[in-house]
């Protein structure tokens, strides 16, 4: 099975399924993927919804869209009153 | 758009799963993200609000009739939430419920809703907005009417097209 997921959601669960390959080195890949997003899931970080051709896809959730908009914020704004 | 990947959401548990499954702890999220819609709702004045608490409805039972597994879901929602459930489960019905709860709605208004949503699942494109949808065809009424010429019980359900 192919999963499908948004752009957001896709390079968040990259990023963990690279951390969990190097705990995890004989796991494939899809595995690995369907453990995080299922782990996302379970965090209220990602949500399932039906695709316009009627199979499943990911989406990251609203709340991790805040959460990853408010770290993005507070970054810019560190970046700004940066005493380098 | 994100920059730089320095910030991970970073997972505060990991464990491979063999299957993809839909656990509690998932469903509870959805329960969580169904009952803020629903004081959201409480809460606005805004007209439109009501279309923001539905869509969250309909995109949930959605997804979980495209798994084919909507009314065993519905009837775990309301579980959740410590109702007991119906014999006989209709799942947008029951989910309205239970992101109401512990507020007890009225029976016509979460029958109206729940046809209104069941036209939808029949009848919405997928890249239109349930907002959308409604109000093209006159409101949450007029499509709760719809569904009951064209999908509803009776022999005007069978013979009337509209």
């Amino acid at each position: 099975m192919k999963f499908h997921l948004d752009k957001t959601l896709a390079l968040w669960a990259d990023v963990e399924v690279q951390m969990a390959k190097i705990h995890s080195p004989n796991v494939r890949r899809k595995i690995l993927l369907q453990s995080v997003l299922c782990e996302f899931e379970e965090q209220g970080l990602a949500m399932r919804y039906r695709r316009a051709n009627g199979t499943l896809g990911w989406k990251a959730t609203p709340k991790f869209s805040q959460h990853l908009s408010d770290a993005e914020l507070d970054a810019t704004d560190d970046l700004q009153h940066a005493d380098f | 758009m994100l920059s730089s990947p320095t910030f991970s959401p970073g997972l505060t548990r990991f464990r491979l799963r063999p299957k993809m499954e839909y656990s509690n702890e998932a469903l509870d999220e959805d329960l969580t993200r169904l009952t803020g819609a629903w004081a959201a709702l409480q809460s606005s004045r805004a007209r439109d609000s009501v279309y923001e608490f539905l869509t969250v409805v309909f995109d949930l039972v959605d997804w979980w009739m495209a798994d084919g597994k909507a009314k065993g879901r519905a009837r775990r929602i309301l579980i959740r939430q410590g109702i007991k459930p119906p014999e006989v489960t209709e799942p947008f019905g029951a989910v309205i419920i239970a992101a109401a709860h512990p507020t007890i709605l009225d029976k016509r208004m979460i029958s109206k809703w729940s046809r209104v949503l069941r036209y939808a699942a029949r009848y919405k494109d997928p890249a239109q907005s349930l907002g959308e949808f409604v109000k093209e065809r006159g409101g949450l009424n007029a499509c709760a009417a719809r569904y009951a010429r064209r999908l509803g019980r009776g022999p005007r359900a069978l013979v009337k097209k509209d």
